[in-house]
């Protein structure tokens, strides 16, 4: 199926662009520093066409020609917050960050208190033991496995919190605690590492699929072209570099 | 000893080399390993979906960048392809400004698989700035931070949106979240505030710390990573880009166990003989 | 005028911070419609808050190029990326797909550029995990050692290939490596993240109040 030409062209930028940004592998070049900027460059462009269409137009621009004011104060107050930038005046910016810091704080209290604190201890003070259907004790092998599973979560949860209470400090029999606590943070941390493992290889995966996508013929083997021409250029600039250094 | 050393100072050319290897031989001849067992946090979110009558309206937040892709997009697609099949209305949105392009694409690509009509089974509202006040004011009325959708037209009257004043009125929420803010922010400001219910599709560095969400009841369930995408995939019966890509995985995390204990075995040689 | 300046703003932060606060435990509809107003307040003044950021980055760019500074030739293809996003965009009025499905030049830069650059970046981390955990991934201790096998037990159990190896090898205890890692990741992982999370909690409360009580004035900047 022959691909429009807009397609080739664009599997040309990105297969480029992506070796371009991999070069840094070998050594930082030109080639990556180009790459690197035009990221940025780009994503602010991306940004700014986003937002202008999205909150300007329909909420400030729209409004305000159709007669209705209310966009003007908070236009105002997002224009002080420029003022930050001119030295004289920058106090004048107090006032949108003082607005905005107030709102986010304000807001957050209530909001954090349910979620990450009463929540997570409810979630945590759970019942030990299960019933059976006629009422007693559920003593076979599963439900105490989860019994004891509940009580190590809460345990952990103690110690772990009980590791970064400074205000009493940790010696005699309270000693071991943080030390069980510094235990449990490490197994939080071994499986942190362990599943960004599997994410950066999953990005890994994504960005050599689409290499690989690019290399056939229907893309004029945009890949292998543009992999020998980087090669080239890494050649190139290790041999002037090492002269440069003669 | 000379060896162990030079072993242990590898240049790190070799070891990118051998991640190059690893990742592009599965791509190029796939192994077809056997699928992913699928586990009681993903099946969670499969439940709820199917649990929905047809015609219930689910609200999905599609909160990633293009990092996202290779593992949040995957599992995305396989929640609004379900959706679709399910006959259910599904309302996308974003709080990512980076993430419009994936949104966009995920909702129109599954919408069309299964021949769903815009404004009528599907709409797509498009970003917005500052994630609290959006998620805060879309518990009050949806339509004052959404007048219109991403293409300009009035959301008062669509169809899709019959009966939906606030996020009280989903039957069901998903939050596919790479960072913040995402699920976090939906929770503080949305789900434990309104009461709705909401489950999370992240990617693999955020899966940990969701966790204790989905152990307090605060989220029904959580599809984590690549793994949970191909799991959710295998639950759909539609094996895409997540099941694929499980293969190049394995091999890379088969390489960094190899190289981890090749190199602590390595030090325990040297100290000991 | 020092009221102007400092008091002022530390007022405005104690009135809007104490009135958002208090709208969540008031139901009433006056409550609600404020909570509204300012949310739509927020949201526009984070359109203006992105200059900012835009400023940060622009300023020093210009400089470089103006005095032909090291590497000023970066500044301009960084200038050139910020015309193509701005031009596509407004070209396209930032929709990236038309109504027939096809792509538009901002769809277009979004998915040949910007979505390249942006993956590829990210994905450089995929080498250095691998390289930094050769070279530093050193089991001392018991800490180190536990931190050790959490991960090794994430790796290998959560691939397919790591679930088909122990239903080989150690399939005879009726266990799979599937219900061991969801055992850790449910338990003890979740030990471990709560109690941060509880402490963050606290400590994002007592930091609000801070910035509410004006106890807390740095975001106002220096005199």
């Amino acid at each position: 199926m022959e691909l429009p030409l807009s397609s080739i062209i664009g599997a040309w930028v990105a297969a480029g662009l992506t070796l371009f940004i991999y070069s840094f592998l070998y050594r930082e070049n030109p080639l990556f520093k180009i790459a690197e900027h035009l990221y940025l460059g780009v994503s602010v462009g991306y940004a700014f066409c986003i937002l202008l269409f999205n909150v300007w137009f329909p909420k400030i621009q729209g409004p305000v020609l159709v007669g209705d004011w209310t966009p003007v104060l908070p236009s105002l107050l997002g224009l002080t917050l420029l003022t930050r930038l001119h030295p004289k005046h920058s106090w004048v910016s107090r006032f949108g960050f003082a607005f905005i810091m107030g709102y986010a704080s304000g807001v957050a209290i209530p909001a954090v208190l349910t979620t990450m604190f009463l929540k997570q201890i409810q979630g945590t003070i759970v019942p030990v033991f299960r019933l059976t259907a006629s009422g007693g004790l559920d003593l076979s092998g599963g439900a105490l496995w989860d019994s004891f599973s509940v009580l190590l979560l809460a345990a952990g949860c103690v110690a772990v919190l009980f590791y970064f209470f400074f205000s009493v400090e940790h010696k005699g029999p309270l000693k071991k605690v943080p030390v069980i606590g510094i235990y449990f943070l490490m197994v939080y941390l071994g499986a942190s590492f362990g599943v960004t493992v599997m994410s950066r290889f999953s990005l890994l995966y994504g960005r050599f699929y689409d290499m690989y996508a690019y290399s056939s013929a229907q893309y004029r083997y945009a890949t292998p072209a543009l992999l020998c021409a980087v090669v080239a250029f890494l050649v190139y600039f290790t041999v002037k570099f090492r002269r440069k250094e003669i | 000893m000379k060896v162990i050393d030079k072993l242990l100072n590898l240049d790190r050319r070799i070891i990118f080399l051998s991640v190059l290897l690893v990742i592009l031989i599965p791509i190029i001849r796939p192994f077809n390993l056997a699928g992913v067992e699928i586990t009681g946090a993903v099946k969670g979110v499969y439940d709820t979906i199917e649990s929905l009558p047809p015609g219930s309206a689910v609200l999905v937040s599609f909160d990633y960048d293009p990092s996202g892709k290779p593992d949040v997009y995957p599992m995305s697609v396989a929640v609004c392809r379900h959706a679709f099949r399910r006959n259910l209305r599904v309302v996308g949105m974003n709080l990512w400004a980076s993430g419009t392009g994936l949104a966009e694409e995920a909702l129109r690509k599954t919408a069309l698989e299964y021949g769903r009509e815009y404004k009528k089974d599907y709409v797509y509202l498009g970003y917005q700035p500052q994630a609290e006040a959006v998620i805060t004011q879309l518990g009050k009325d949806i339509y004052v931070m959404y007048p219109t959708d991403y293409y300009r037209n009035p959301t008062r009257g669509m169809p899709v949106l019959d009966g939906i004043l606030s996020l009280r009125d989903f039957a069901f929420m998903v939050d596919f979240s790479n960072g913040h803010p995402g699920l976090e922010e939906w929770l503080i400001y949305g789900a434990d505030k309104f009461g709705f219910k909401i489950a999370c599709g992240c990617s693999a560095v955020s899966e940990p710390g969701f966790r204790p969400f989905l152990n307090s009841g605060q989220i029904v369930g959580l599809i984590g990573a690549m793994k949970g995408a191909a799991e959710y995939e295998r639950l759909i019966g539609m094996p895409d880009k997540a099941t694929a890509g499980m293969e190049a995985v394995s091999m890379g995390h088969f390489l960094i166990l190899f190289l981890v204990f090749g190199a602590n075995a390595l030090l325990l040689v040297k100290k000991y003989f | 005028m020092n009221f102007i300046k400092k008091q002022l703003p530390l007022t405005v932060c104690f009135v809007i911070g104490t009135l958002c606060f208090a709208q969540y435990y008031v139901p009433a509809r006056a409550s609600q419609d404020f909570l509204e107003t300012m949310n739509g307040y927020v949201l526009i003044m984070a359109f203006f808050a992105y200059f900012l950021g835009m400023y940060s980055i622009f300023a020093p760019n210009l400089r470089k190029i103006a005095n032909q500074a090291d590497g000023w030739g970066y500044s301009v293809v960084l200038f050139l990326g910020v015309g193509i996003g701005v031009a596509t965009g407004l070209l396209s009025h930032a929709r990236q797909m038309a109504p027939d499905g096809s792509l538009t030049s901002f769809g277009w830069m979004y998915n040949y550029m910007y979505y390249p650059l942006n993956a590829t970046m990210y994905s450089l981390l995929g080498f250095f995990i691998v390289s930094t955990s050769f070279r530093a991934f050193r089991v001392k201790g018991g800490p180190a050692l536990v931190l050790f096998i959490s991960a090794v037990i994430l790796i290998f159990g959560r691939v397919p290939l790591g679930q088909m190896l122990w239903a080989k090898f150690f399939g005879w205890t009726h266990v799979s490596v599937s219900q061991i890692v969801e055992w850790v990741m449910n338990y003890p992982v979740i030990a471990g993240k709560r109690g941060i999370m509880i402490g963050i909690a606290l400590g994002s409360i007592a930091a609000s109040i801070k910035i509410i009580a004006g106890i807390e004035k740095q975001y106002l900047g220096g005199d």
